[in-house]
């Protein structure tokens, strides 16, 4: 690969006209408490002495060649290739490295045997299983394992234009995820195991696109497909608690030495899309646009479970198909109609139609197997055991948009806008099947002068729902009802389905009071009020910026922007159980989640063509607020009315500041030298996971990893090194 | 009589315009005021037109500027009638400017350019491009990168990059038109995909399914829980869990319990410690997403 990327490049580099290369180099010093993932968590950053950035260039007559890397051998490295003739071939290959370092926290006793099976030394099983309390002898002293995936894409593209009118284009990539990261497997409800998910995945894409666009139309023809592969799919995990499987009770409940989950399975898909762009008659435009798309899925199941002694026993029925023949076909169909009667005066008509049709074929299975544990030794299909036949539901849904707006420039300072917009959901197997809702908006935008620009917003909107059937899905579920749990509330609303009002304001101001200085504020705000008694009442987003900045000639320049953004969600909810559904256990939450972001930064031209100096100073702070109370008194025993009982959840905080100095001096027209200094503090309180370790004696039958992201702080020196030739 | 001074008039005047018309003067004399404009050699416009459209670098910056011998014998005197004659952006509307560029630039990304959401919000090629940058520059943006040139307007995106969780824009391994084509799409909020879905699954390939259990927001829309920019809680999400899920699900028992910050079910991920399947399981026994 190396050698043909070295004739690629030297060849035309010999005989070119033109050639340019640069690289910048340097060392690099951190110093702190730099141990969390959050540190480096979506980049690599080295220590000691690394290659920037590499670039070669060449330029023969209209034929240019160009290779660029950044951080070669990191872990976030990137690379581009890209060859051709100017304006008519263009072909490219690019390779990138990105990793999601998850957590460096993690602890587990958990041995990776391959293809997806995670087991514990035999000895630790029964001796954890011998005394209660050894557990907490033993877990703590896990050793760690990182928790991360990374992602590694190559991809290459070619693009042909053959004359001017005329566009190909194809590409293919893969894209390679590796690495593991936390899973959580119940071995009964209140045994949890937090254990490690393996990640092999591989995806890869094509695409074809073809195009003409001429004068006063175009069409363009495109298709796509992504092919999901994982190597691994199933996660198998030793119980800590359990070396083997215990004998099934007469209710047929077995203690499972290990569980069994499936992991994503593998999928295909394919799009292919026409759309046409053109002008109809005079001052119309008509842009269109239809796609197919077909989504398949057929994964062999895993066994009803992993438990041998439930799985050989004869009275557990066999599910009737072996995988899901999972197919989806979506349309989508959309039209727009821009009539421009004048240049003052513009009317745009809309539509568009969403089909997300699942023709996957619904399976009902006579029993499944919760926890690895239990299954029904009796008739499963008996009105006296219904709790264990489920049904699954293909999921579908048809969205529907129709709009129109007119534009109308009353002034050349002013303009106006207002428009209609119908929306309608189609659903099956969710508790709405039909949905409209309707929205009016209207908008300003208001520039006096070149200096002053005002553009306020609004829109208002009412959702209208059909019937509300809480119990559809569980109807479709469970076929046979569901046992002893309590379905949803007959008063309950889910906030994606439920009736509601929506207000929508925006305001954005820019003010540029004279060519080097800017200012821009910027207010936003989203109000809904769900007709819902249970569940989310009401929410609303509001936020808003602030920016300025200053050019002062050549020299130099100011900037500074501050965000502050607002979520505030009203949610009511009761504790239920049976023979207990009573109002007064209900609760409210009111959660409140407030974030700010400053940024202030200066450039500076110290010597001009020679000495540049560049500041820069972020933090971004935020909270989390969870408020929660019973608005009567409980009923119910004590343990009910612990459960029923609303506090108030320790407030949740983030902080990041981040101080970047560079100074840059320019020594000759290639050679220039790179200083900088960039400081980072990161600081998170999260009462869910902060502290937690692989043993909590308040919760002793389960194991955690332990993975947290921490607190860190990192000073950064580098000294770099920039040629040019 | 009459038609023969209506003649004579019409042929002086069109004289008088034929003799005004400004005329190319090639881009070594623009450069001769213009000189910062220097580095334009290094632009992919001026290399590529002369292959791709047969204009020479000469002719490069009348080729959007139009002739300018008027602005140049104008020299720089603004009371000068001739110094206005050339095409400049920042006096043309939104439409005019963004038509200039589109006489080459029709297809590919722009082709759903007219009408979409930026071009009816007045906003124009010149707004988030600078020409006559050199080629460093990524896609010739105007503010050096595509995330900068867009937190020009929608700042508080860039807020929300900054969060504790976030998508890797700020570290510059993505950027905003990973997802978005800010040029005009056929899907929601200028998505380069028809749906917010596709658009996810695009990189998350294995929660596109279908899978045997499937949980019903997730198929419509990932937004239903969470925020794509960037959040204060882990994995984007929207709001903290157990929250979230109790948002929704008010069944007996667990799922509607209250729960003080010492119980089992709020350590660490939650209610998705043991539904750890929540985006679908294939598993037969996976109807609660926990296998």
């Amino acid at each position: 690969m190396n050698a043909i990327l070295a004739v690629l490049l030297l060849v035309p580099a010999v005989r070119a006209t033109e050639a340019t290369v640069s690289f910048d180099l340097g060392g690099q010093a951190v110093m702190g408490n730099t141990d969390s993932s959050k540190f480096q968590e979506y980049v690599d950053v080295p220590e000691g002495v690394y290659v920037d950035n590499i670039c070669v260039e060449t330029t023969t007559g209209s034929f240019f060649t160009r290779l660029s890397v950044s951080k070669p051998s990191l872990k976030d490295q990137h690379a581009d290739f890209e060859f051709g003739d100017w304006g008519r071939h263009r072909a490219y290959v690019s390779y990138d490295e990105t990793p999601h370092n998850l957590s460096n926290t993690a602890r587990s006793f958990l041995i990776n045997e391959g293809q997806g099976r995670y087991t514990l030394p035999d000895g630790l099983q029964t001796d954890i299983q011998t005394a209660a309390g050894n557990a907490g002898l033993f877990i703590p002293w896990s050793p760690g394992v990182p928790l991360r995936v990374d992602r590694k894409t190559g991809k290459i593209g070619y693009e042909y234009n053959p004359a001017g009118l005329w566009r190909a284009k194809m590409d293919y990539g893969v894209e390679k995820r590796d690495g593991q990261k936390i899973y959580g497997v119940s071995f009964g409800h209140g045994q949890l195991q937090e254990v490690l998910e393996p990640i092999d995945y591989y995806t890869h894409t094509a695409s074809f696109g073809l195009e003409r666009a001429g004068e006063n139309d175009g069409w363009a023809f495109r298709y796509d497909m992504q092919a999901f592969e994982n190597n691994i799919n199933n996660l198998s995990v030793d119980n800590f608690a359990r070396l083997t499987d215990s004998a099934i009770t007469g209710a047929g409940a077995s203690s499972p030495g290990q569980a069994q989950v499936a992991l994503p399975p593998d999928n295909m898909s394919h799009q292919v899309s026409v759309a046409y762009t053109g002008k109809l008659m005079e001052r119309t435009r008509l842009d269109v646009t239809a796609a197919y798309g077909y989504l398949t899925q057929n994964a062999a199941f895993l066994p009803l479970t992993s438990n041998k002694l439930i799985l050989a026993d004869p009275r557990l029925p066999k599910p009737t198909e072996g995988s899901l023949h999972g197919e989806i076909e979506t349309w989508n169909l959309a039209g727009k109609w821009n009539w421009k009667i004048s240049d003052d005066l513009q009317v745009n008509l809309k539509g568009r139609h969403y089909d997300l049709n699942n023709r996957t074929p619904r399976i009902v299975l006579a029993q499944y197997v919760p926890y690895d544990g239990t299954f029904s030794p009796t008739d499963p299909t008996a009105a006296s055991n219904p709790t264990r036949r489920r049904g699954s539901m293909p999921l579908d849904y048809a969205k529907s948009n129709l709009g129109a707006d007119v534009y109308y420039a009353i002034s050349k300072s002013l303009s106006f806008r207002t428009g209609y917009d119908w929306e309608h959901y189609k659903r099956h197997h969710r508790e709405v099947a039909d949905q409209h809702e309707h929205t009016m908006s209207a908008s300003f935008a208001f520039k006096p002068s070149p200096v002053f620009e005002f553009r306020p917003s609004y829109s208002y909107s009412r959702r209208f729902i059909g019937e509300y059937n809480h119990e559809a899905v569980a109807e479709e579920m469970y076929p046979l009802g569901e046992g002893t749990s309590l379905g949803l509330m007959e008063e309950a609303r889910r906030f994606d389905m439920a009736a509601r009002t929506r207000h929508k304001g925006s305001v954005k101001i820019d003010v540029s009071p004279t060519d080097f200085w800017n200012v821009g504020v910027d207010y936003g705000l989203v109000e809904d009020d769900y007709e819902a008694d249970y569940g989310v009442t009401a929410a609303r987003t509001h936020y808003y910026t602030f920016d300025t900045s200053v050019g002062i000639g050549d020299f130099g320049s100011v900037y500074m922007d501050y965000s502050w953004e607002m979520a505030l969600q009203n949610m009511r909810n009761r504790y239920r159980a049976t023979g207990l559904d009573l109002y007064a256990n209900d609760w409210i939450g009111y959660l409140k989640d407030t974030s700010q972001t400053f940024n202030v930064g200066t450039n500076w031209r110290l010597i001009p063509e020679r000495l540049d100096l560049g500041l820069d100073y972020s933090l971004t702070f935020s909270k989390g607020r969870q408020e929660n109370r019973n608005p009567s008194k409980l009923a119910g025993t004590g343990a009910q009315q612990a459960s029923a009982a609303a506090v108030n959840l320790p407030n949740t905080y983030s902080r990041l500041q981040r101080l970047a100095a560079a100074l840059n001096f320019k020594w000759t027209e290639h050679i220039k030298t790179l200083t900088g200094y960039e400081f980072q503090k990161y600081r998170e309180t999260d009462w869910a996971q902060d502290g937690l370790d692989p043993f909590e004696p308040a919760w002793s039958t389960s194991v955690f990893l332990g993975a947290t992201q921490p607190s860190y702080e990192a000073h950064i020196a580098r000294l770099g090194f920039s040629y040019e030739f | 009589m009459i038609a023969s001074i209506l003649l004579a008039a019409a042929t002086a005047v069109f004289a008088q315009d034929a003799k005004s018309a400004p005329e190319f003067v090639g881009a070594s004399k623009c450069l001769e005021c213009h000189s910062d404009r220097e580095h334009f050699k290094e632009n992919i416009h001026a290399k590529a037109w002369p292959k791709a459209k047969g204009i020479e670098y000469e002719k490069s910056c009348e080729t959007c500027h139009g002739p300018g011998s008027k602005h140049a014998e104008a020299a720089g005197d603004r009371a000068d009638a001739g110094f206005a004659t050339i095409k400049s952006f920042k006096k043309l509307t939104a439409k005019e400017a963004s038509q200039t560029c589109l006489e080459c630039h029709k297809g590919g990304d722009r082709f759903h350019w007219n009408s979409s959401v930026h071009d009816s919000k007045d906003v124009s090629c010149v707004s988030c491009h600078s020409m006559h940058r050199d080629d460093k520059a990524e896609h010739l943006m105007a503010k050096g990168s595509v995330a900068e040139t867009c937190y020009q307007c929608h700042n508080v995106k860039k807020s929300q990059f900054m969060r504790s969780s976030h998508m890797p824009v700020r570290e510059g391994k993505m950027t905003c038109t990973n997802c978005h084509n800010p040029h005009g799409s056929q899907g929601p909020t200028l998505l380069k995909q028809l749906t917010v879905n596709e658009n996810c699954t695009s990189c998350h390939a294995e929660k596109k399914g279908p899978f045997l259990w499937e949980h019903p927001p997730v198929r419509e829309n990932c937004l239903n829980c969470h925020n794509p920019h960037g959040s204060q809680h882990a994995a984007l999400l929207k709001v903290k869990r157990p929250r979230l899920c109790q948002q929704c699900h008010l069944e007996g028992n667990h799922p509607a319990t209250a729960s003080i910050p010492t119980n089992l079910h709020l350590a660490s991920r939650s209610c998705t410690e043991c539904h750890a399947q929540i985006h679908g399981s294939n598993h037969p026994s996976g109807v609660r997403f926990m296998r």
